[in-house]
């Protein structure tokens, strides 16, 4: 855990110290030459422009890779369900296996994949339009797209959540007397989504706690790592753009600053999407191992 | 939808960066005049993105 927090922050933080540099150095110039502003505020922009989009336009791709992969995973495991469902009989009935619930989370990538991603480039596009020409101002659309996209996705996972604790496959539910502290924390400390997170947090928890049963520990450790690996890395990259805009914000233009803020912003409604795609990985990855073990206990 | 939501995005953003590059050449105290200027090409091209959306064509 902590070597990947290192190498994240290695990453990013390199860029974000050429925006303060680079923003301090603006500083100076415009205090030399007064009368050059105009070109100094424009040679800013595109050098934060250029230091700071490539980390979340790499993760637009890193998260649109991994619904792709999902979708096609998705794809190639529901015969070999469908066939081992038929093969066993009664043995799976005990697990309730819902279809609905397998054409949901589909649902739910090519959702990702074909709306949510392009929406949400283009959110960051207004903003950058916004902040660069202040007459010609983009904010309400890029605002409205991020916040029906949040709602879009947190009604989807509401909708999943329901589908888990009413279908009743697994209900032994995770006790939260040990997390119920940090979710608090987590929910009042993470703007917009941090109640969203820790309840779908939460029913990842229920859901592979449950799975354990089939199998051993290990193996959820690594389901939760390489799922949430990539959310983590998205909503630490969110935080290290606002908290660079907090930074500069005493002695740099707001237009950098609200800039940073809103990639911040959209990193964030980027991470509710890839919880969403982390859902989905997992549900794969479990039936999969029930499927494995169906086949084991048949034999 | 892909496509139109591209094109949308190619032409805001041209306009903005022909704007910001003009505004820069010309002189300062010419810059409220443009301005005008910059809020019709952006307009026209809205309108026609939402008509051309639509099925119609504005021009």
């Amino acid at each position: 855990m902590i070597p990947m927090i290192e190498s994240i922050i290695g990453t990013v933080l390199s860029s974000f110290i050429v925006v303060i540099i680079s923003t301090f150095m603006v500083l100076v110039l415009d205090f030399l030459f007064p009368s050059y502003s105009r070109w100094t505020r424009m040679f800013l922009f595109f050098i934060v422009l250029t230091v700071v989009l490539l980390p979340a336009f790499e993760h637009l791709q890193i998260i649109r890779s991994i619904t792709q992969t999902i979708a096609t995973m998705f794809i190639s495991i529901y015969p070999l369900l469908t066939a081992s469902i038929l093969a066993s009989g009664g043995s799976f009935s005990m697990l309730n296996f819902q279809p609905a619930m397998l054409l949901f989370a589909n649902g739910a990538v090519i959702l990702a994949d074909k709306i949510l991603i392009p929406l949400l480039s283009a959110a960051m596009l207004f903003d950058i339009v916004s902040r660069f020409h202040p007459a010609v101002p983009f904010t309400k659309m890029a605002d409205l797209l991020r916040t029906t996209l949040l709602g879009l996705v947190s009604a989807l996972v509401a909708a999943y959540s329901i589908f888990i604790t009413a279908g009743g496959t697994i209900s032994w539910a995770l006790n939260g007397v040990t997390s119920e502290p940090i979710k608090e924390l987590i929910r009042q400390n993470v703007p917009l989504i941090g109640s969203f997170m820790t309840d779908s947090l939460g029913a990842i928890g229920r859901y592979s706690s449950g799975a354990s049963v089939f199998i051993g520990a290990w193996l959820i450790v690594t389901i939760w790592s390489v799922a949430l690996l990539p959310t983590m890395k998205t909503l630490l990259t969110g935080f290290l753009y606002r908290w660079t805009a907090a930074i500069i914000e005493p002695f740099a233009n707001e237009e950098i600053t609200g800039l940073l803020d809103d990639i911040g912003k959209t990193l964030f409604v980027l991470c509710a999407v890839s919880f969403l795609v982390a859902f989905a990985f997992i549900y794969t990855a479990l039936f999969t191992v029930i499927l494995v073990k169906l086949i084991t206990v048949a034999k | 939808m892909r496509g139109r939501l591209l094109e949308f995005m190619t032409g805001v953003l041209f306009i903005t960066i022909l704007s910001s590059v003009l505004s820069l050449l010309l002189p300062e105290d010419m810059e409220m005049e443009f301005l005008p200027i910059i809020k019709i090409a952006m307009g026209i091209w809205i309108i026609h993105s939402i008509t051309a959306f639509f099925g119609h064509s504005l021009f």
